[in-house]
């Protein structure tokens, strides 16, 4: 019984350690730390500050409160193109 | 421009200008630009190949006569070929081309040793090239997932995925950021995970059992540990780019990334149900696949939280509108998948076609959503310059999206009638058979709409590749002419992001 589940046993095992190692080593790091500023990892200015035309006027106030005063066209190359 | 970074970014990011956050990104963009654009055209190559073979494949099923003087295109090695093409041409090159390229951008530096980024993607077609034909002269391993020749064409995925790893996590270990996004840590174990995989998968000293079990070791976490954590990582990072507000819940984010790391490779051996396993690996295997409702349910309920009362935002951004759909579909799917893994449920679905779409809600509902979403996207800020025609894009989405529907629709219910007719000892197969055409001629039409949207696409693409010198200056995508309808583009102008 044992040889057919061996090497699958192991693995698992093997990828079931290295997540544990990952987790431990994420957490003494701080990576859990701040948590919520992290999620804002991935936004550029321009991703705030660009009104979007599917927003409500309540949900674009929302945006204006808390990321400063919005605008409809953003400026050229700001994304990453010409500059 | 505005003056300034939101003050929450700023906390997090130390304090640099607007300026340097888009030097960072400008550097970070051109770093992998060579690398993306190639995996994207290479991807776009194996989409249609993939589709011509998966047509031919599902017509053979209602018409088996057609096609066989020539053994190249029998069923069983059109059927691989379609599969292989799909899952390692198509979705993973898609996959190593929006990996180099979100990386750089989410750990603020340029990609490291990107020669051997482009090496490992070279590498990697070579083995593609290699293992289809293979497998259509008849050199399959004759494993699922792993027909592609052992020894000729499998060292070229493991030295080309490698080379990418390494370019990878060179990137991520000389990051300018301290913490890793969410994406990054979907990315990042993918691309440790897959060659441990792989390796274990291609082994060649199992035999019997041990090589059954093996087997769809590998073919479940092949899923479940590459293509799904490169896929909800691009999720996690378009969605919020695109709507311009972070996730709804950050923590929710992680909970499912760790739950998904912990329980997914305990998962495959549910696939042997009824089989001569031990019963303790089956059963492990099922309470670990029940177990995967944890991360399931938090990234579903986190991208619809983070999605609520936007849905409008569907209607302007192409980008938004696949990857939505797949994000749906990778819940319907992970649901599925859990109680399809069940006793009671699989032992009616089993060796039926549910499997078959089950199979293509996951590999094409989700994944292929997601990468279609990805490059449309990415493409137009590597070439600098917008999508070309609305129409294509809209006749693009339609025809898959309704591909789909047309597609997983009549096979589920078919292959439901074709287990319970199984399970019937009074059933002859005939009774078995006919019980089945219905679903097999619904995913023949489906099939067929799939591949005409994979033209349309992949036309697009070549358009977009045709004029593709980057014109300097040239303001790309959403700002130069989004996805918008005509009524809303009169009234809002052309400067909403997408």
């Amino acid at each position: 019984m044992l040889p057919s589940s061996l090497t699958v046993t192991l693995a698992i095992t093997i990828l079931g350690l290295l997540t544990v190692a990952a987790f431990v080593w994420a957490w003494r790091r701080g990576q859990f730390d701040r948590i919520q500023q992290q999620a804002l990892l991935p936004m550029d200015d321009d991703d705030f500050n660009v009104t979007r035309p599917w927003e409500t006027a309540s949900q674009r106030a929302e945006r204006v409160e808390e990321f400063g005063p919005t605008h409809a066209a953003a400026t050229p190359g700001i994304w990453g193109g010409s500059q | 421009m505005s003056a300034t970074l939101p003050a929450r970014v700023i906390e997090l990011a130390s304090p640099i200008t607007d300026m340097e956050n888009l030097d960072i990104r400008l550097r970070a963009d051109a770093s992998s630009r060579q690398v993306a654009i190639r995996a994207f055209a290479f991807s776009v190559i194996w989409l249609l190949i993939g589709s011509v073979f998966g047509l031919v494949a599902s017509f053979k099923m209602h018409m088996p006569d057609w096609l066989v003087s020539n053994a190249a295109l029998t069923f069983g090695r059109v059927r691989s070929a379609h599969l292989n093409a799909m899952a390692y041409g198509w979705a993973s090159s898609a996959m190593l081309g929006v990996s180099v390229w979100i990386i750089p951008r989410l750990v603020h530096t340029e990609l490291r040793v990107p020669k051997a980024a482009e090496a490992g993607l070279y590498f990697w077609n070579i083995g593609m090239v290699l293992g289809i034909v293979g497998i259509l002269a008849g050199y399959s391993d004759g494993l699922e997932w792993l027909e592609m020749p052992r020894y000729w064409a499998d060292p070229f995925f493991v030295i080309g995925g490698g080379l990418v790893g390494l370019s990878l996590l060179s990137t991520i270990a000389m990051r300018e950021v301290e913490h890793l996004y969410v994406s990054v840590w979907y990315v990042m174990a993918a691309f440790i995970w897959f060659p441990i995989i792989f390796v274990v998968g291609n082994w060649p000293t199992y035999t019997g059992v041990e090589s059954a079990a093996v087997n769809w070791f590998y073919a479940h976490n092949a899923l479940g540990l590459w293509l799904t954590p490169v896929c909800l990582g691009a999720a996690y990072y378009f969605i919020p780019k695109i709507l311009g507000r972070p996730i709804y819940s950050y923590q929710l984010s992680l909970l499912g990334f760790w739950t998904l790391g912990f329980f997914y490779s305990l998962n495959g051996m549910h696939h042997l149900i009824g089989g001569p396993l031990p019963t303790w690996m089956i059963t492990t295997s099922i309470v670990a696949s029940g177990l995967m409702i944890i991360p399931v349910m938090a990234v579903g309920v986190n991208q619809h939280m983070t999605l609520n009362k936007r849905f409008g935002a569907l209607r302007y951004s192409p980008t938004l509108r696949f990857i939505v759909f797949g994000s749906v579909a990778y819940t319907l799917v992970s649901l599925q998948g859990v109680f399809m893994a069940f006793r009671e449920v699989n032992r009616l679905t089993h060796f039926t076609h549910v499997t078959i779409a089950h199979a293509h809600l996951g590999l094409y509902s989700f994944v292929t959503m997601i990468m279609f979403g990805s490059i449309y996207y990415i493409l137009p800020r590597l070439l600098g310059r917008e999508w070309i025609s609305e129409k294509l894009i809209s006749w693009h989405f339609w025809s898959v999206a309704v591909g789909q529907i047309v597609y997983l629709t009549p096979l589920t219910i078919s292959g439901m009638f074709q287990g319970v007719a199984m399970g019937d000892p009074t059933s002859t197969w005939e009774q078995v058979i006919t019980a089945m055409l219905p679903g097999l001629i619904g995913r023949s039409v489906g099939g067929t709409l799939l591949t005409i949207g994979h033209g349309v696409f992949a036309y697009h693409v070549f358009l977009m590749f045709r004029g593709a010198k980057a014109r300097q200056g040239l303001p790309p995508f959403h700002e130069v002419a989004p996805i918008i309808t005509r009524r809303d583009k009169a009234t809002f102008g052309r400067g909403a992001a997408t």
